[in-house]
């Protein structure tokens, strides 16, 4: 392959392993006397819980135990942030698929014919199905803290009698649908006793930190207690944040209560019906311009649907709030967004975190700024968006590279052929169109959560000069471990083959945080970096020794070849001096760690500094609409990234397609068909996800290299940016097919034939 | 409980399995854990099989259906040491990312190439159709197996 990355050009490390079969994935391992847990859920979202009669179920064949809110061996009240949450309903059912019983059987088999045995009565409750209707003082309560249990606010500049007269107005108001996560490997976790009293959890996770934390809540144990495994993983997406830890919860307590080791696995069916999913948002958003297309102020209201339980749902509000206005520059702005209770499927990270939904909020107004005052959408895009003059961010805060936002426009606009596709052909019932979608992405952590903004990584030098690299950023698929070892190549001037790096292990590498929000790269990395800083001066002393060179500092390592720079021709290689310093009896281990700058924020206005640095992205999509059945094709699109050093070039390049084909997902198919709460397509034969026969025939990609300096080598993050912005140019172009505004996503067939029939 | 009996990769098993048990689930309990469940219904395409001959979803084949019947799984094609080119070029690609789909998705690939060697791209996005992926958008994988047809092709002229 072309070599344009910091990598050598070698395939990910995991990927032989999973291509002959070998990989071992959670459900593939087994241990001696394991039990298999099963859970007993309600069909109902709102309910009142009359009797949970389990005696017939308990005398079932290969039932070992059976636990309700009764005798749960540990602590009923869970939450990530609020603690709103019960393992086990006592009373009150809120969501479909609220776990009511817990049953460990010999088999999978025996436990699920058992739960058929359990006598249920249930009630049913009048519900809250809609977040709007939830704002009403006459809908139902979800819990006694009221339905809105938390607001954000951006407050720049004043919206003020010249702003709200300004010559044009643009208000309109938005429906953005959720999505499920589907990765192709469903939850789960098997819990492990020890004889020591201490817990071993295997899990399918991106954050084996959070299970740690919750397992030992949950027992009332310390947290040194619990050692978590992160298997490897089936795709994750954000769906594999916090959600993971309600499995190894059920697992856990099943494990404590038969003092033996407990699988579950969640059926395709109830992982759909009852894990978060991304948020459905209704968005109204209000433009003030001039007539030359000046924005001189926006106006938001963000209702986001949280569904029953708080779950992550604040923070991913807090990525939506402030990433509303997108990448422009605004004098005037006021945002408020609404987290809302209602019971609904709960919602939770996924790709982008909120960042979609309002991407596509922002760029269908600014496409109908460009259409009401007669201006290409990409030339209003240069005019309003974010430059070497135009620098700062919704949050007051001046960015350090603002002027990427046009190179990306320059970028998508060649790249696209944008121009040649402004005027398209229409043929009787098939329209075609093209549109842009571009956004503005804070890497990393928010404000609200840079305490554990953190990451570290084990880097252990063995005496034949080999490394063991142990880091706390997980890899789900995305290919995170095949990035640390091509940093901690690079950093050593040593070839990739050289270095071990697997799963997460809790008990190897100090808590580093979630691997979310794109940080996996930059914090990893960051850490990775941090530990060969600690140990490559020892190396370079003892090479400079051997090279019969006073000055360490003219030593240097490349490809695994320690020379002068000054006499390239002696030369030691990197195996024989760390053979000399396990000869010298020096540490040879190093723990890396990284955390980023403390940031200043209000969050009453959203003022101050948000994120440690941002990434821009667009893309650009074209499409043709058939009038008659509404059925969207999509011809190609042309993703653009700000990435600021490409480090594993295959691995961007296989996150930007994974994106972008996720992304027409969302925006083309997906759609939840909820009744009363309750997902009704859950299953790949209802809910639709792209498949090789969607994809778009051309999918063309580009970087922006202008290295930031807090990443690793000038790395910012891919994954969520890789996703953002394709909704937004999904509606830009079907709005631009059919000559009309679509306020509403997804754009599935029967959508669209609404969208034309309103419109005639 | 019945007695399946069927041949994995060229070894014989034979076990009591409850009557209502899929081939998946019989091919699991006998340790072949290359073959993924993902959803249990036929839809994902993960639990791909070569069934005698024919490429098929193990979760909606009952075990007793394959009595007696010769199942290949990934493991048929290669391994490390030897991989089949089409491992190799998912390899060397980045084909593969989380990787849960891919060892059915490989499977699936070989019976279109076994019929038909020289195969357009449509022809390869068809035979994947039925194979979900969730991370790589297919692109990588589609060009994976246009490669690995190549080669095959190559190798069929050399020998």
């Amino acid at each position: 392959m072309n070599k344009k990355g910091l990598d050598q050009g070698k395939p990910r490390p995991d990927a032989k392993a999973k291509a002959t079969g070998k990989a071992l994935y959670v459900d593939d391992i087994k241990f001696p006397r394991m039990l298999h847990g099963y859970i007993f859920s309600s069909p109902l979202a709102s309910a009142k819980l009359e009797k949970l009669d389990i005696a017939k179920a308990k005398a079932a064949p290969g039932i070992h135990t059976i636990l309700t809110a009764d005798n749960l061996p540990g602590s009923n009240r869970i939450g990530m942030i609020f603690d709103d949450e019960e393992l086990l309903v006592s009373s009150r059912v809120r969501m479909s698929g609220d776990r009511l019983a817990l049953i460990a059987a010999e088999t999978q088999l025996q436990a699920k014919k058992a739960a058929e045995l359990i006598n249920l009565k249930l009630q049913e409750t009048p519900g809250v199905y809609d977040c709007r209707e939830a704002l009403s003082p006459s809908a139902p309560q979800i819990h006694p803290e009221g339905n809105v249990f938390k607001e954000f606010n951006v407050r720049r500049g004043n919206l003020d009698e010249t702003v709200l007269s300004s010559d044009i107005i643009i208000e309109e108001d938005y429906e953005i649908g959720g999505q499920e996560h589907a990765y192709l490997e469903t939850q789960g976790t098997i819990a492990v006793p020890q004889a020591d009293d201490s817990w071993h959890i295997y899990s399918t996770t991106q954050c084996p930190y959070y299970i740690r934390a919750r397992v030992s809540r949950f027992l009332g144990i310390t947290q040194n207690k619990v050692r978590v495994f992160q298997t490897v993983t089936g795709g994750a997406f954000g769906g594999k944040e916090d959600f993971p830890d309600e499995p190894a919860l059920c697992a856990t307590a099943l494990a404590k209560a038969t003092g033996r080791p407990v699988k579950v696995i969640y059926p395709r069916k109830y992982d759909m019906q009852s894990s978060t999913k991304r948020h459905s948002m209704k968005i109204k958003h209000k433009l003030f311009a001039t007539k030359q297309g000046q924005i001189k102020g926006v106006k938001l209201d963000i209702d986001v649907d949280a569904g029953a339980y708080a779950g992550l749902s604040t923070v991913v509000a807090e990525r939506a709030n402030i990433s509303s206005v997108g990448p422009y520059d605004i004098p005037n702005i006021q945002v408020k967004t609404k987290v809302i209770y209602t019971n609904n499927l709960y919602g939770g990270p996924y790709r982008g975190f909120g960042a979609p939904q309002v991407s596509a909020v922002h760029e269908a107004q600014i496409d109908k700024l460009a259409r009401t005052v007669g201006k290409d959408r990409i030339e209003i895009r240069r005019i309003n968006g974010m430059s070497a003059q135009k620098r700062k961010f919704a949050s007051g805060e001046e960015l350090a590279q603002p002027h990427l936002y046009q190179e990306l426009l320059n970028k998508l606009e060649k790249i696209s052929k944008w121009r040649t596709h402004l005027q398209p052909p229409s043929r009787g019932n098939l329209k075609e169109g093209i549109g842009i979608g571009t956004m503005i992405y804070g890497v990393n952590l928010h404000w609200g959560g840079q305490r554990l903004d953190r990451g570290a990584a084990y880097l252990v030098l063995l005496n034949d000069g080999s490394i063991s690299l142990a880091v706390g950023v997980t890899d789900m698929g995305q290919g995170a471990n095949a990035a640390m070892r091509t940093i901690c190549a690079a950093a050593l001037g040593i070839s990739e083959d050289l270095i071990q790096i697997s799963e997460v292990d809790t008990d190897k590498v100090p808590d580093s945080g979630p691997t979310v929000a794109s940080r996996a790269t930059m914090s990893g990395g960051r850490a990775v970096i941090d530990a060969v800083n600690r140990l490559k001066p020892k190396l370079d002393k003892i090479a400079a020794q051997m090279l019969d060179c006073e000055d360490p500092g003219q030593v240097e390592c490349k490809d695994g070849i320690y020379q002068t720079k000054s006499n390239q021709t002696k030369t030691v290689s990197f195996e024989k001096v760390v053979e000399e310093l396990y000869l010298r009896r020096i540490n040879p281990a190093a723990i890396g760690w990284y955390r980023s700058e403390p940031r200043q924020y209000d969050p009453e206005t959203g003022q101050g500094k948000a994120y440690a640095f941002y990434a821009f992205g667009g893309h650009v999509t074209r499409v043709q609409v058939d009038t008659d059945t509404g059925r969207v094709n999509v011809l190609e699109t042309t993703a653009v990234h700000d990435v600021g050093k490409i480090i594993n070039y295959q691995g961007i390049k296989g996150q930007v397609h994974g994106g972008t084909v996720q992304g027409l997902g969302w925006a083309l198919m997906e759609e939840f068909k909820l009744n009363k709460g309750k997902m009704m397509n859950a299953g790949f034969s209802d809910y639709l996800i792209p498949t090789s026969m969607d994809m778009p025939e051309k999918l063309n990609m580009d970087f922006i290299e202008e290295p930031q300096p807090q990443g690793p080598f000038g790395a910012k993050g891919i994954g969520e940016p890789s996703f953002i912005s394709v909704g937004a140019s999904v509606i830009s172009a079907v709005s631009h097919a059919l000559n009309q505004d679509l306020k509403i996503l997804p754009l599935t067939p029967q959508n669209i034939v609404e969208s034309i029939r309103k419109n005639d | 409980m019945i007695k399946v009996s069927l041949t994995v990769n060229g070894k014989k098993h034979e076990k009591e399995t409850a009557p209502d048990t899929s081939l998946l689930d019989f091919l699991r309990s006998i340790g072949v854990k290359s073959v993924k469940k993902g959803c249990g219904k036929g839809e994902c395409g993960a639990c791909g099989v070569i069934m005698d001959g024919v490429y098929c979803k193990s979760c909606i084949v009952l075990a007793i259906q394959a009595n007696g019947t010769e199942i290949k799984t990934v493991e048929s094609l290669g391994n490390a040491q030897n991989p089949h080119p089409l491992q190799t070029s998912f390899v060397d690609e980045g084909a593969v990312q989380c990787g849960y789909c891919i060892p059915s998705m490989l499977l699936a690939a070989k019976n279109m190439l076994d019929k038909n060697p020289e195969p357009d791209e449509k022809e390869i996005r068809k035979s994947l159709d039925g194979n979900l992926c969730r991370c790589t958008g297919y692109v990588k994988q589609i060009a994976a197996v246009k490669k690995a047809a190549k080669i095959m092709r190559e190798n069929k002229n050399d020998q």
